[in-house]
């Protein structure tokens, strides 16, 4: 993070911009989406940028325990469908969006907990294996437990309600907003002692535990974490259509959610924005070319490791320093 | 009473007997070397006392209280920090956020009100953050603040080692071979930095040294380990100099 | 008794084609420290290249040799080209690279070849039966199965023991830094193993396709079961792969004979998560202790 030149005390280090021209900015961004979709867009791109705002929470969501904490998880759509499916029982039986959206989060989270536990004493190869191993048990469950879930034929999502109908543009709003605040709270959980925690975890195990991290709650922290804010974004994705069966989470939803952290960039929240954002885009763009989809996000993601490590938010560094080096 | 009392400590890996039977006692606020040849069981030891192995039988105790068998975060917690002989820092991060980790124990946000970062966590913070800059102040690394210490040469990722662990505010702290790859010169300033930080801050120290000169400067107390097992145990001059060490690291032929 | 027989002699034969599927994995494993996603996949492309040879006219043991040596290279082609690379980037860029590979080989094959169901039958898949004992008969196909794994974990066991590059490969999965320093070549022989357990992989897919349907996902559930049979095993143990393949192939029959058919899909991911919650070693498998 650069410091600005002279720094009068701590608490101004801990400002959430370190400049304000970059709160200027977020704050412009923030209003320029809310004024696309309430605006000029179309039908069709409101319901992108729905999609774009609530998969970047799911992507934060992964980035958390990937990116800082160091865990793989290979099962992160099953928290996706854990968040939605409960959000969707909750919101059919009568309880309010938000809460359910929230209880989805709840459910999602208690399971990141669990699937965190065997990452005590496993190591990368094994954790991906056993979180692989659980995203295709959620959904041969969901699949098969048909009077909770509908089997294979899904659950019908009535529509988005909060005191009054939701159109689709008013649902982007909300969506806009939730992702602002899950954006936000990332980030201060990523500069608190939290997230040094997380990141110590990755770097060092050995180093993290000697300076007092106790790593089995920090571990299972992450993995609780990161499975609530899939779910939540999973619990809000439902009223994107009026139904949901398993085949909206399947290993290549987890699949492309990586894609998104790693194109995006590793242990960054911008990276997150931008992965996603672009992920979606793309898959909503080009359906044309729907055939040679899959094939196009593994070659992309093939070259951004072995060409851009550090993914977009690398890119977006080394542009900033030549800006700032310019003309030279 | 003692701090750290080690009682008949023994550990073994595979067939080597990495430990046997060693005993030792380490009085409050004494800066106490280790030394003894590659082998002996220096790091070993350090590894029962910190909780990352687990000795196949004895005990030790740290304030009275029992600790083999806790884990080592549990052992932090009581006071305990410590360096690695090979250095084990968080590569990806800063050398500011490197000894912020020293501090863990010290705040106490959660996760809901670290998303909210709220007034009282950023008092928390300002807290933690002003106890780092002192201790960076005193040993001199203000220009690591903001490096990522995996681009810091050996020599300086030794001392953030040691300000990460002081940041701990340890009560016992554990060095391994802290000057290994400096100057003589900074070998000098390292005994100068640990024999004050021992008396103003009350700490005891128990440390690796390979530098002969440099255990009689800094220490008390000299205990040496040869093949696991404790050959002397006395006072800098007399240990040194004693037949049985000399032998220990030159070989038996001498 | 018989009909007991029979299942477990059902389930040997399902569980020789996750124990070819799980050699592969544990032998680029061992080699490379490779989770290598993408291996079921290089199976399917093989198995869709003997297809189009046949189809060009080629006869059945040319297109199967044809396809094993495509497999080779391509194993080999792919670490010398890509994971050797990605390995300097870390334990997620690994693991991302060979799902990268899963995804451009399944898109891939699906632009080539199309995504509906082919059949492929070939003699393998002849529809005669051996009686074995009184009550207890066995598939000329299934029969076939079992013969040629046996074959060939038999001749990769005198492979390893017996021959140069065997005996080097088994150096460097011990010890590679030494192996390094003796003499050997390491990369190039990480290459020959991957080349190796792509072969393996090809020889699983064509043993399989009958059963199955030509499709590009056809080895996705074989896949994932021999993630399971080698976890069982141990993960880094060959004879413990092959062991657990076929622990695997019975147990899962068992199951749908006596459980449910619907518990028999899903019990490998059962064993996934039992095997690593208890003995994440695994059955044969070492545990690994890190030095500080």
């Amino acid at each position: 993070m650069r410091r600005p030149d002279l720094v009068r005390d701590y608490a101004e280090d801990l400002a959430l911009f370190e400049d304000r021209r970059w709160m200027v900015a977020a704050v412009l961004a923030f209003a320029a989406c809310v004024g696309f979709v309430l605006g000029p867009a179309p039908d069709y791109a409101v319901f992108v940028t729905t999609r774009i705002a609530l998969f970047v929470i799911a992507a934060i969501g992964l980035n958390l325990l990937m990116g800082y904490a160091g865990q793989i998880s290979l099962g992160h759509a099953a928290f996706l469908a854990i968040g939605a499916y409960t959000h969707t029982i909750l919101y059919t039986k009568g309880a309010p969006l938000l809460v359910g959206a929230l209880a989805g989060a709840a459910v999602a989270g208690a399971f990141g907990f669990i699937v965190g536990i065997p990452s005590l004493r496993l190591e990368g190869p094994y954790l991906a294996i056993s979180t692989l191993g659980f995203q295709v048990a959620v959904d041969q469950l969901l699949g098969r437990w048909e009077s909770l879930t509908g089997g294979r034929m899904g659950l019908p999502v009535p529509a988005p309600e909060i005191f009054v109908e939701l159109s689709s543009r008013a649902y982007a709003v909300l969506s806009i907003v939730v992702t602002t605040l899950v954006i936000i709270g990332a980030y201060n959980l990523t500069r608190s002692r939290i997230g040094r925690a997380f990141v110590a975890i990755r770097d060092n195990e050995t180093a993290a535990e000697s300076m007092g991290v106790n790593l089995v709650v920090y571990k299972t922290m992450a993995f609780a974490i990161s499975a609530a804010i899939t779910g939540l974004a999973g619990a809000l994705l439902v009223h994107q259509s009026d139904s949901i069966n398993p085949s909206n989470f399947t290993l290549l939803t987890s699949i492309e959610l990586l894609v998104m952290i790693m194109v995006g960039g590793l242990a960054s929240i911008l990276g997150s924005v931008l992965g996603a954002s672009l992920l979606v885009t793309l898959e909503h763009t080009l359906t044309a070319f729907a055939d040679y989809q899959t094939v196009a996000i593994g070659t992309i993601l093939i070259l951004v490791i072995l060409f851009e490590p550090m993914g977009l938010r690398g890119r977006w560094l080394r542009m900033r320093l030549y800006f700032k080096a310019w003309p030279f | 009473m003692a701090l750290v009392d080690v009682a008949d400590l023994s550990v073994a890996f595979g067939g080597v007997q990495a430990l046997a039977n060693v005993s030792l006692a380490l009085e409050p606020q004494q800066i106490v070397a280790l030394i003894g040849p590659n082998g002996a069981g220096k790091s070993t030891l350090f590894n029962c006392i910190t909780g990352i192995y687990r000795a196949d039988q004895g005990a030790i105790r740290f304030d009275g209280q029992p600790i083999l068998g806790k884990k080592p975060h549990e052992i932090a917690r009581l006071g305990v920090a410590r360096t690695f002989q090979n250095i084990e820092l968080f590569d990806a991060m800063t050398a500011l956020e490197n000894v912020l980790l020293g501090r863990h124990l010290h705040t106490s946000t959660g996760p809901l009100a670290a998303m909210g970062f709220g007034p009282r966590v950023k008092r928390e913070e300002v807290a933690a953050r002003r106890r780092v800059e002192e201790i960076l102040d005193r040993l001199d690394l203000q220009f690591t603040r903001d490096v990522r210490v995996m681009h810091l040469p050996y020599g300086v990722k030794k001392k953030v080692e040691l300000a990460r662990a002081l940041a701990l505010e340890p009560r016992l702290l554990l060095l391994d071979e802290p000057s290994a790859g400096m100057t003589s010169e900074e070998k000098e300033e390292m005994v100068f930095v640990v024999r004050d930080l021992a008396r103003d801050l009350g700490i005891t120290v128990l440390i690796v040294e390979h530098d002969l000169a440099m255990v009689r400067d800094i220490s008390e107390r000299v205990i040496v380990l040869d093949h696991g097992k404790k050959i002397a145990d006395g006072d800098p001059q007399t240990v040194t100099t004693d037949l049985a060490v000399v032998r220990a690291y030159v070989g038996d032929d001498a | 008794m018989g009909l007991l027989f029979q299942n477990v002699l059902n389930g040997l034969s399902a569980g020789s084609v996750y124990a070819l599927i799980a050699v592969g994995l544990v032998l680029i494993y061992r080699s490379s420290g490779v989770l290598h996603f993408a291996h079921g996949s290089f199976a399917m492309l093989a198995t869709f290249v003997a297809y189009t040879l046949h189809q060009q006219g080629l006869g059945l043991v040319p297109s199967f040799l044809g396809a094993t040596l495509v497999a080779f290279v391509l194993g080999a082609g792919t670490f010398r080209i890509l994971l050797d690379r990605a390995r300097e980037g870390g334990s997620h860029a690994v693991v991302m690279i060979t799902i990268a590979l899963f995804m451009v080989s399944e898109g891939a094959a699906g632009a080539v070849w199309g995504s509906d169901t082919k059949d492929f039958n070939h003699y393998f898949s002849e529809p005669g039966v051996v009686n074995v004992g009184s009550d207890v008969y066995l598939s000329e196909h299934n029969l076939w199965i079992n013969v040629v794994t046996v074959a060939i974990v038999g001749l990769l066991a005198l492979f390893f023991r017996f021959t140069r590059v065997g005996v080097a490969m088994r150096a460097v999965f011990d010890n590679e830094t030494a192996a390094e320093l003796m003499g050997v070549r390491v990369k190039r022989l990480h290459a020959v193993t991957w080349g190796i357990a792509s072969a393996l992989a090809a020889a699983a897919g064509l043993l399989l396709v009958p059963k199955v349907f030509l499709d590009p996902s056809m080895m996705f559930a074989p896949m994932l079961k021999a993630f399971a049979a080698a976890v069982l095993g141990g993960l880094s143990s060959i004879p413990g792969a092959i062991v657990g393949g076929w622990l695997l192939g019975v147990i899962e029959t068992l199951a749908g004979a006596y459980i449910s058919t619907e518990f028999q899909a899903s019990i490998a991911f059962f064993i996934i998560i039992a095997v690593l919650a208890l003995r994440p070693e695994g059955l044969l498998g070492r545990r690994k202790v890190t030095k500080v």
